[in-house]
């Protein structure tokens, strides 16, 4: 058994399993890939190996290190994630520069894991790149990231660059099915989820994801005048608030488990202020990611009528085949949908940048309404 | 894991690991105390705020050696309200019940998998150095050197103690930038090699808080990693203890140039004087305002705070100099005169910008101190 055997099937991951286990090492590391390329999973397998004391380099995946380490609970592993929109100066103080001058507590080596690091705003990733010129003994960092381009070249150059594949569309199928999903709704999340296991698993789960894609797909069909946009903007931000609610749920339980494990009195104080911190930040970032979701399916939808009309080799949503043609056929110009397409990208790039979201999704849906007139829809089967 | 022992031995080994508790969010189970109870009748209790890791060992009738993890809070304060006598402990699968008298208590455990390694237990001192110190001596010099850290957290590095390491002594050293205080003392034992390590203030302040009153010798064991700093308690097991702690890496800066070789200029005061003199007059001091000294046959203290007040006063000294005015903070200029144990202090100045020495009759300790510009 190994830590790297539930990343078996990905091509780049196994080259980075052979730099490790040649003692091939950097200090920095920066592994690219979209979220579906599985690199938070590779970085926590790279720290395993480093510090596996039956199989160094190797990482056995069974031994109290392996395990306390694949479990996140491992004190010389840190987890540093936007816990807002931004990861910001102090929280590479607090987690990252003052640990970072510390020996290792048991381990070999220190590990850093920094999700999401294109989210660290300049002035943190200045204060990181110190860290990085001058690393300590025993100490690696692994900065993760989708968006290669919001990183300062001074903290790329400092990397080995990996660039990580997206989980192979047949492989996610198998997966799926193995966990026991029925072939057909395997199949479609496979294909729908771009290349990302967590995005089909949570297509596939018991949550309202799947409800939702059938929601976000609807809507283009329903955008037929300028008040529908606004309507349907407000619809989209309910169901992201919705979403915040069950988050919100889900928090109060954290905050009982924290209470039983604490207990009341001095000194708990501040670990009930960083857990109510870590709680607003992560609403905010639940919202976001409906949010996306919505803009990701709806920008896939035009996508495929898009890729309908040049032979269909790529289309996304199978399940809505039917439809996607309908538009295919209709006066929807190229242009139009590629500007749609755009747009859709461009409005998730604002959120994740901390714009105003009602705003946001308002100006994109009238937008929307405009580059897809209604009109020259005539004749779409709905 | 079931034991049973003396409620006190259980309140006093509780009360003291539960000082290394933390409440740190990232890792939950260090808010509990590690307790295991071994074969040979022997308790241990271990915390860790992963800094500072804090272990104590008392006696007690073990009937299922193993482990668990309790909630530190509320088992100390449970074991506190315990009637004296004997106590019962015992971990099953998620819980720890606590027997006494006729009253039983279950409460919820942590998970024993999630507890990090405490390497302060590998006391397999082949891999490090090992040397012993007077107790009360190092307690005394912790004192003496610790307050001159720095709090600053931008400047890793100088919020922890230096300490070199050499056959027969250890020398610690500590600076803020505004003062250095650095003490050498002897040690029984050490490298052949200078070894240097820096030690987070913090855990050298609960290293001092435990040694009060403790007598005999410490061992320290430096390792790659840590140091644990341990005392052999009796044949009861009462007062035996480990603390260990992590280093601070990264480069102190090398404080030997800063200290100059002499000064011209050296006055003599009485160690008490100075003290009560410097306080006094430092409450008219405020705003960040430094105390002036005039160093001449006699040495005058003074401060002045507009629209608060002023005040002077002169102590009798033995001065050998020009006579010159020198400013300082007036708790940095405290700090330094509380630390040194000698009636008498003995004050060298170069002019009032360089830094002053101030150094007890005894040799073994230096408090540099900056001197305030007077504008
Ligand atoms: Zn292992």
């Amino acid at each position: 058994m190994s830590v790297w055997d539930p990343l078996r099937g990905n091509l780049s991951i196994e080259s980075l399993a052979r730099q490790m286990s040649a003692d091939d090492l950097a200090h920095s590391w920066l592994l690219l890939g979209s979220s579906g390329s599985d690199k938070g999973a590779a970085a926590v397998a790279m720290a395993a190996a480093v510090n596996c004391e039956v199989a160094p380099m190797l990482g056995c995946g069974d031994c109290s290190t392996c395990l306390r380490i694949l479990r996140h609970r491992h004190p010389d592993v840190h987890h540093v994630s936007p816990e807002g929109t931004f990861i910001l100066v102090d929280q590479i103080r607090e987690s990252v520069i003052a640990e970072a001058t510390r020996s290792p507590f048991e381990a070999t080596s220190k590990v850093f894991i920094l999700e999401e690091a294109d989210r660290m705003n300049p002035a943190a990733q200045n204060a990181l790149l110190k860290t990085l010129e001058e690393p300590g003994p025993a100490t690696m960092f692994i900065l993760l990231s989708a968006r290669e381009e919001e990183l300062l070249e001074t903290i790329r150059s400092r990397c080995r660059v990996i660039h990580l594949q997206r989980v192979p569309e047949e492989h996610i199928a198998t997966v799926l099915q193995a966990e026991g999903i029925a072939t057909d709704k395997a199949l479609l999340a496979a294909r729908v989820c771009e290349g990302d296991l967590h995005r089909a698993r949570s297509l596939t789960g018991s949550g309202r994801a799947w409800e939702r894609r059938s929601l976000w797909l609807s809507i283009p069909r329903r955008l037929t005048s300028p008040v529908d946009g606004l309507d349907l903007a407000a619809e989209i931000v309910n169901e992201a608030r919705e979403a915040v609610r069950d988050r919100e749920m889900h928090q109060k339980d954290e905050v009982v488990e924290l209470a039983e494990a604490l207990g009341e009195g001095r000194g708990t104080t501040s670990a009930r202020n960083a857990l109510a911190k870590r709680h607003k930040r992560e609403l905010r970032r639940v919202e976001e990611a409906v949010l996306a979701e919505a803009l990701d399916t709806m920008g896939s939808f035009y996508r495929d009528v898009l890729a309908l009309r040049s032979g269909g080799e790529s289309v996304t949503n199978l399940d809505v085949l039917e439809e996607l043609g309908g538009w295919a056929d209709s006066g929807v110009s190229d242009l139009g949908l590629l500007a749609a397409v755009e747009r859709c990208v461009s409005a998730r790039s604002a959120l994740s940048k901390n714009a105003n979201v009602p705003l946001t999704m308002e100006t994109t849906m009238l937008e929307l309404t405009e580059r897809v007139p209604p009109d020259s829809r005539a004749g779409v089967r709905s | 894991m079931k034991f049973r022992c003396e409620r006190d031995d259980l309140v006093g080994a509780v009360q003291f690991a539960s000082r290394a508790i933390s409440n740190r969010a990232t890792l939950p189970v260090l808010s509990g105390l590690r307790m295991e109870a071994t074969e040979d009748g022997r308790v241990r209790v271990a915390a860790t705020d992963l800094e500072l890791t804090m272990e104590t060992v008392f006696a007690a009738a073990v009937d299922e050696p193993g482990k668990a993890i309790v909630p530190g809070r509320l088992f100390g304060e449970m074991t506190r309200n315990l009637s004296s006598g004997q106590v019962s402990v015992a971990g099953t699968d998620g819980e720890v019940e606590i027997g006494s008298g006729r009253g039983r208590f279950r409460v919820r455990s942590l998970t024993p998998d999630d507890y990090p390694a405490l390497p302060i237990e590998d006391r397999d001192d082949s891999a490090g150095v090992q040397v012993s110190v007077n107790a009360t001596e190092l307690a005394a010099a912790l004192s003496q050197v610790v307050r001159a850290a720095s709090g600053d957290e931008s400047r890793q590095i100088l919020t922890g103690v230096l300490c070199e390491l050499e056959i027969g002594s250890v020398t610690l050293a500590a600076t803020d930038s505004y003062r250095l205080a650095v003490r050498t003392l002897e040690v029984v034992g050490g490298p052949e090699e200078q070894r240097k390590v820096v030690l987070p203030a913090r855990t050298l302040g609960e290293l001092g808080r435990a040694l009060q009153g403790a007598a005999g010798s410490v061992t320290a064991l430096v390792k790659e990693n840590l140091v644990a700093f341990s005392v052999e308690g009796s044949a009861e097991l009462a007062n035996e203890w480990v603390i260990g702690s992590r280093f601070i890496e990264g480069e102190f800066p090398k404080y030997r140039q800063l200290i100059p070789d002499s000064y011209p200029n050296t006055l003599v005061v009485d160690r008490e004087r100075l003290l009560e003199v410097t306080k006094r007059v430092g409450l008219l001091a405020q705003n960040n305002l430094p105390v002036k000294l005039q160093l001449a046959a006699e040495l005058e203290v003074s401060a002045h705070t507009p629209d608060v007040g002023e005040g002077q006063e002169v102590i009798e000294a033995e001065y050998e100099g020009e006579p010159l005015v020198i400013a300082f903070n007036p708790q940095f200029l405290a700090d330094g005169a509380s630390a040194i144990s000698s009636q008498r202090i003995e004050m060298q100045v170069g002019d009032g910008l360089k830094p002053a020495i101030l150094r007890g009759e005894r040799g073994d300790f230096t408090y540099l101190l900056m001197p305030v510009r007077l504008s």
